[in-house]
């Protein structure tokens, strides 16, 4: 059976660090599994963990009235859902749900913080790879927001 | 033959809505008409209000209609919508360069359509379907605004229900009872099933959603001349003559609409194109 270790080297996230960064890493993680249509974290709750998606995809939900949501982004296979963790208030800011059943490797956020803080090498790298994923994001929320499809953006 | 710039009187078979704003008109050729290639597109009139472009959307092998799949956005588009079946209206075509089906056989096939942009890449369907044993993989990525505005959507699923082709949706948002991807249509191209090395791409949609889909495309190997790209602009002769489509050196109604990555790369990146 791989270990969180092995499984963190098949992912591109975790490209380039070396063998002792992903111990350290690795050793803030643990498998959690979720039924589809269940939730892996709660608008509003505190962000202890975040997730790497090993099988499976899940939405990221905002609320928009008492009884409904809206899907915002969906996400799958080598996908890191959270970076609510990095920073205070360390509240989750969307509704996470398993669209199917999804396999994860969960971090806890909180150890992870207390290591790059001890190693700020491994917080740098953490840092570059979660700015990416937001910067990456960025882009893509830009091109949602543009009503591209229904021809009111300029072509 | 037609002479491209006389309209042709042709009676009205039937219009129906396809989703919000989205509508199909069919037309009955005229005996002197076509056969038109998977991408070109006909002009269409309303007498006393104008014309707009339009592909055509349809089977090329179905010579009883001319398909057309058209956005409602100006006064000539709702006038078309307006009419009813046997009335008649304008049409010049077909005209422009189509799809370059052939040189894909052999390989894999990797389609993008965005929004309407669909309907131009539904013949080149149609046509590489009733051909399957020419393609090796046919995959086909598709955005739409929300799941409402998929654009023939029961078609392309009955389609990949039968294992003829890979197809993957995306949507800019939904509501919490879609069961499907929400995105952007790039983030499905890593996950389509292709040789980059062996694929042709045929892509129409929104010029944005184009260079970022070329830009994700080279990321994965894929190389400019694989790439062939549909544009829209605001056409009025239609035969490279009076310059409304111009593009760099380009005329789109003649020597497009639809491109080889290489001949219009420099001017989709240059805004005052």
């Amino acid at each position: 059976m791989k270990t969180i270790d092995d499984e963190l080297r098949e992912e591109g996230f975790f490209a380039g660090l070396n063998g002792e960064e992903l111990r350290l890493i690795a050793a803030c993680g643990k498998h959690r599994s979720f039924k589809a249509g269940t939730s892996l974290a709660r608008e509003g709750g505190e962000a202890k963990e975040f997730f790497l998606l090993r099988r499976g995809h899940v939405a990221l939900q905002l609320h928009t009235g008492p009884a409904d949501s809206l899907i915002l982004q969906t996400l799958g296979p080598g996908q890191m859902v959270g970076w609510s963790w990095l920073f205070k208030p360390y509240r989750w800011t969307m509704e996470v749900n398993a669209v199917e059943d999804t396999h994860t490797v969960c971090f806890d956020g909180q150890c992870l913080r207390g290591k790059c803080a001890e190693n700020p090498k491994l917080g740098y790298e953490l840092g570059k790879r979660f700015s990416q994923i937001m910067a990456y994001r960025l882009e893509a929320a830009r091109l949602q927001l543009l009503n591209l499809y229904d021809g009111s953006a300029p072509s | 033959m037609m002479d491209p710039l006389l309209p042709r009187r042709v009676e009205i078979l039937s219009v129906a809505e396809e989703v919000q704003n989205v509508f199909t008109l069919d037309l009955r050729p005229p005996p002197d008409y076509g056969p038109f290639e998977a991408g070109q597109f006909n002009m269409l009139y309303v007498p006393g209000a104008g014309q707009a472009a339009i592909s055509v959307s349809g089977d090329p092998r179905d010579k009883t209609r001319l398909r057309h799949t058209i956005r409602r956005e100006g006064n000539v588009t709702s006038l078309l919508q307006a009419k009813q079946v046997a009335d008649h209206i304008g049409l010049r075509g077909p005209f422009g360069q189509g799809w370059p089906l052939a040189a894909a056989e052999g390989g894999d096939l990797l389609l993008l359509g965005g929004g309407i942009g669909l309907a131009p890449l539904r013949p080149a369907l149609y046509q590489a379907l009733a051909h399957r044993e020419r393609f090796h993989r046919i995959s086909l990525l598709i955005g739409a605004r929300s799941p409402e505005q998929l654009l023939y959507y029961p078609e392309l699923q009955h389609w990949a229900d039968e294992g003829s082709l890979e197809l993957q949706v995306c949507v800019d948002s939904a509501s919490a009872t879609w069961r499907g991807r929400v995105g952007v249509i790039t983030d499905l191209i890593p996950e389509a099933e292709f040789d980059p090395q062996q694929v042709t791409v045929l892509m129409c949609g929104p010029e944005i959603m184009q260079r970022f889909s070329v830009r994700k495309l080279r990321g994965l190997g894929v190389k400019g001349e694989a790439m062939y790209l549909s544009l829209e602009r605001h056409m009025q002769c239609a035969v490279g003559l009076c310059g409304h489509c111009q593009l760099g050196p380009q005329f789109v109604c003649r020597d497009g609409p639809v491109f080889p990555l290489g001949k219009i790369e420099p001017y989709l990146m240059t805004g005052e194109f």
